[in-house]
């Protein structure tokens, strides 16, 4: 199946030579920018939230930026990257007759095909099925179909309440050329965490002699939020803070997903150090109980001083008792 | 769990739109038919991973232990792997996924 090449520098309006920081900052503010939250067309933002979000995924890995970078500006040479054999689609190999089978979900996974092709992450495994054609045909009676494998990207606020996504999957039979596609729904839980997987039965590869078809697994994928990391069911927020905010204390209104909340910064916070926030992750599995989120001190620095400023910091220098290296190093 | 919309497919316990995302063993040996034994051994070892909030005596096992049999048992039928292998490609490969999702958290904005 021929997909669209997608632009991703220009989805997140860089130049191709933006480095990562550049790359970051633009992520987060086209992020916020679409996020469903605070668009207007909440439908629409959606679908733009995840576009921005494929495109820092492939353009945030250097491996990925790598690979995508020899396609060429327009993607001239796409067609031919190489791990594109197969059309990098899902292919499960049933165990009767040698023959192959192609699958191909429609671009409902929120990733685009583009991306379903050359960038998803699933490998395509199958298990439950005999690897070597000659052997399942020595087999005889009813084989199971093998199961599939597919990557399904959800934002960090369908797995905080769950949601249901429509599916479709195409199967080609390589060998005749039929089509066939399925249409499903599936069910994201509310706590779907990166990487678990959701079995949808019976989507797998079509079972032999009377066998009955294998599985889907989907693993889940968080799309990249403006504001959070994720680590299982925790969050992680970096907050920037002046040095006197960390040194003296502060308390400051940082984003959770049940919106903002005041956090108290102690005195005497130190660089990356990390605030908890008690039961304000995403959820953990169906018992109600909620991870964390953790406020991760990051402290800037000005940059620029004013005339005033400068005699302050002057001031502090001559005054201050700190000594932030041991005597051996002051040496 | 999900169950699709259309297309037949086997009418195991546990099944359906409004079935419960665990399984209990029983429905667990049906839908991977590996027999009981089997899957306990799996779990005692560390191999395959319950419900962590399910008391041991009545363990509960969501899609990711189901995919997990099937691929232990793929490896131990189809390549004749034994119980060690087993548990090491088990380590390998559950610290490859801690090590993927990790590289993606530091990678994210």
């Amino acid at each position: 199946m021929a997909v669209d090449f997608k632009d991703y520098y220009q989805t997140l309006g860089v130049p191709r030579t933006a480095l990562e920081a550049d790359i970051r900052k633009a992520f987060r503010k086209l992020a916020r920018e679409h996020h469903p939250d605070v668009a207007k067309d909440k439908k629409a933002g959606e679908a733009k939230f995840k576009e921005i979000g494929e495109a820092y995924d492939v353009l945030s890995d250097p491996e990925k930026r790598k690979r995508y970078d020899e396609m060429g500006p327009g993607g001239e040479s796409f067609g031919g990257f190489p791990g594109a054999a197969g059309g990098g689609r899902r292919r499960a190999q049933p165990g009767g007759g040698g023959a192959e089978q192609d699958y191909h979900f429609g671009g409902t996974t929120g990733f685009s095909d583009f991306f379903e092709q050359f960038f998803s992450g699933g490998a395509s495994r199958s298990y439950g099925f005999p690897p070597d054609p000659e052997q399942a045909q020595r087999r005889a009676g009813p084989r199971r179909g093998g199961d599939i494998e597919g990557d399904i990207l959800v934002t960090l606020e369908e797995a905080m309440h769950g949601t249901m996504r429509q599916l479709s999957l195409q199967t080609v039979d390589s060998r005749t050329g039929a089509e066939d596609v399925h249409t499903f729904t599936v069910r994201i839980p509310a706590g779907a965490s990166e990487g678990r997987r959701i079995r949808v039965p019976g989507q797998g590869a079509a079972g032999h002699g009377g066998g009955e078809a294998g599985d889907l697994f989907l693993r889940v994928r968080i799309a990249p939020h403006p504001d959070f990391r994720v680590r299982g069911s925790d969050l992680y927020h970096d907050l920037d803070l002046a040095p006197w905010e960390a040194v003296l204390g502060a308390q400051i209104v940082v984003p959770s997903l049940d919106g903002a909340i005041k956090v108290r910064i102690p005195e005497g916070t130190e660089n990356a150090q990390q605030l908890r926030v008690r039961g304000r992750g995403l959820p953990v599995g169906r018992t109600g109980e909620r991870g964390d989120l953790f406020v991760v001190a990051n402290l800037l620095l000005p940059t620029e001083l004013n005339a005033e400023e400068r005699a302050l910091w002057e001031k502090l220098r001559e005054t201050s008792k700190f000594q932030p290296r041991t005597e051996s190093a002051r040496a | 769990m999900n169950a699709p919309d259309s297309g037949e497919s086997p009418a195991i316990p546990g099944d359906g739109e409004d079935a419960s995302e665990f399984y209990p063993l029983e429905v667990v040996v049906q839908i991977t038919r590996t027999p009981d034994h089997v899957i306990a051994l799996y779990c005692e070892h560390g191999l395959v991973q319950t419900v962590r909030e399910h008391p041991p005596e009545r363990p509960l096992f969501d899609d990711e232990a189901i995919h997990q049999v099937r691929r232990l048992e793929f490896l131990r039928s189809e390549y004749g792997v034994n119980f060690a292998g087993l548990r090491f490609l088990a380590e390998l490969l559950r610290d490859v996924e801690q090590l993927r999702a990790e590289v993606r958290f530091l990678q994210r904005p």
